[in-house]
């Protein structure tokens, strides 16, 4: 997994304070019921047991075992407007 | 042969056969002379070449595949997959019900229509409806037809009503039903227990609703307790009310949609009332209507004059025909052969086995997984695996480690409305042992999650295929076999 951040979305990192209990994460959010979706988020949260942890530019970005192995062979670009956008061939998710 | 994993073609070798044709006795016919050459194919058509012994062993490695209630438990939440008796099947298959046409003039299918008039009654009886059509071939055709129904009646009295309130909590197809059936979809929030907000639905009810549609119990398992003021606000406003009857298990015999206050119900046959479920059908979802809605109903509709049962075709106000002919016959004769074996003590029996069910393996998983919504529960609950997620180990991978140990994995991710969640119905059908060996595995693979998350995060690991990239599977299906030279 290639993971990129557009320059807003490093500047809108930069200008945050994390804590253990609050980092930036990219995940995977699937819905179910009689079919199955995969959405993507960047979000902040709790590091969870089985992490991997991607720092880029001194920032910390964490993805669980379940989301790496679905973005394993793509290209992530995480971008920032009025939100984060997490910009996949797959799917675009935000975190608002 | 349980690691068998072949295609018909991968085993072909040719020049081997399974059958020897008889020399034939007509004289042989050269197909260029009857065809223009560019409509005959330019080589042979590339069939499969095997022995009969190779071909049972093949399919029946492919039967051995398949899984369904007569495999094992299989407690999919709002899919109510229950045992489906076998004496409805041989009631299906007798002549008079399966060698029949729907072109036979009435008077020789007499018992037909009358098996028809019956289950009529009989669904009528059990929502607390006045009258029903067997039509619909489906849940979400059900749905449609009932949304149908209300459009036509709207209009009927003079109203433009455009919009459909869906509760988050409901099935996913109501709002996609609103949406085909040319509805605007306005979705009302859940309240903290997990219940339609009153004072959302309030505040969305207006003279352009056209008719709420409720599930109850909803998703979540829970009984919309405030269902009877629901069912004001809504009427005050003009509107109608439809009920989901997808899942009845935990009403049946108990209460009915009618004395809620419903004017619609739809019902999943194929669900409650044991007809042969999944695989995309036949199915049926046959729609109860008030006294006040039934000229609305699809034709043509089983009635009976004196003594003799005949097909109406001719209510000027029918939204029309829905369904050929008169809807998919072999499964309401399976849904009559089931309500008459049950009768009425039996079909009370199953809301109580149904309900008591799910809250006992409720009450088993609950010092495991989180209950966001602690209450007493109907035919199902909603587990989350928002402890185990902390853990690094999602519902997903729950559900796949369930494979392991012989279960169909509940519903999940579903509600949208529970983080991580697991929806299990493990309906009336089953014996305690059953259920306290699932609760058994639900709970080791919890503890699996903490010791070992591993285990659960590449499970399966027993079966043929492992752990698929189901993303990976709908960006780049591969939808064509190409044979290797």
């Amino acid at each position: 997994m290639n993971i990129l951040l557009t320059k807003p979305a490093l500047n809108q990192l930069k200008m945050m304070h994390f804590s253990d209990s609050y980092l930036p994460r990219i995940d995977a959010q699937i819905s179910g019921g009689c079919g199955m979706g995969v959405r993507y988020l960047f979000t902040f949260d709790q590091p969870r047991k089985i992490d991997t942890t991607v720092t880029i530019d001194n920032i910390p970005i964490q993805i669980d075992y379940t989301t790496k192995r679905y973005l394993e062979d793509e290209q992530v670009t995480i971008d920032y407007r009025d939100c984060f956008e997490v910009i996949t061939a797959l799917d675009i998710g935000d975190y608002c | 042969m349980t690691t068998y994993n072949k295609m018909i073609f991968e085993v072909s070798q040719p020049g081997r056969i399974g059958v020897d044709l008889p020399t034939s006795d007509v004289d042989p016919v050269t197909l260029t002379d009857k065809f223009p050459s560019h409509l005959l194919r330019d080589s042979e058509a590339e069939l499969p070449e095997v022995s009969e012994l190779q071909l049972m062993r093949h399919y029946t490695a492919l039967s051995n595949k398949n899984y369904g209630v007569d495999s094992g438990f299989y407690p999919l939440g709002s899919c109510t997959m229950k045992y489906n008796p076998k004496v409805n099947e041989d009631i299906a298959r007798l002549d008079g019900i399966s060698r029949i046409h729907p072109y036979q003039p009435e008077e020789t299918v007499q018992g037909a229509l009358q098996l028809l008039y019956e289950l009529q009654a009989d669904l009528a009886e059990i929502t607390g409806m006045d009258e029903v059509s067997l039509q619909p071939s489906a849940g979400a055709q059900g749905e449609w037809t009932g949304l149908m129904i209300a459009k036509h009646y709207h209009k009927q009295n003079g109203q433009n009503r455009t919009k459909v309130l869906v509760p988050d909590s409901a099935h996913g197809t109501n709002p996609a039903t609103a949406a085909i059936a040319g509805f605007e979809t306005v979705t009302i929030p859940s309240n903290e227990a997990g219940l339609v907000d009153l004072a959302e639905l309030k505040q969305h009810v207006n003279e352009e609703t056209a008719a709420l549609m409720l599930t109850n119990p909803n998703t979540l398992g829970l009984f919309e307790k405030d269902i009877v003021e629901i069912a004001q606000v809504v009427h005050e406003a003009g509107g109608l009310l439809y009920y989901d009857g997808a899942n009845a298990n935990a009403i049946l015999g108990r209460t009915t949609p009618g004395k809620m206050g419903f004017d619609i119900v739809h019902l999943n046959l194929h669900k409650t009332f044991t007809t042969p479920h999944g695989g995309g059908g036949p199915g049926a979802g046959p729609v109860g209507v008030t006294k006040e809605l039934a000229p609305y109903l699809p034709i043509p509709r089983v009635e009976k004059n004196g003594d003799q049962y005949t097909l109406n075709t001719s209510e000027k106000l029918s939204i029309g025909r829905v369904k050929g002919y008169y809807g998919n016959f072999g499964i309401l004769a399976r849904a009559y052969t089931y309500i008459r074996t049950m009768g009425p003590d039996g079909l009370y029996q199953v809301s109580e086995s149904a309900v008591l069910h799910a809250n006992y393996l409720k009450k088993r998983l609950e010092p495991y997984y989180a209950t966001p919504y602690p209450q007493v529960c109907k035919h199902e609950f909603v587990l989350s695996g928002s402890k185990q997620k902390k853990l690094g180990v999602r519902t997903l991978d729950i559900a796949k480690r369930l494979l392991d140990f012989g279960y169909h994995p509940p519903t999940i991710y579903f509600p949208l409305n529970v983080e991580e969640g697991l929806m299990i119905e493990p309906t009336e059908t089953e014996t305690k042992e059953t259920l306290d060996a699932f609760a058994d595995t639900m709970i080791a693979i919890a503890k699996e999650v903490e010791n070992d998350p591993q285990m659960v995060l590449n499970a399966p690991h027993t079966t043929v295929i492992g752990r698929l990239d189901e993303t990976k599977a709908s960006r780049k299906p591969i939808l064509r076999y190409t044979k290797e030279d």
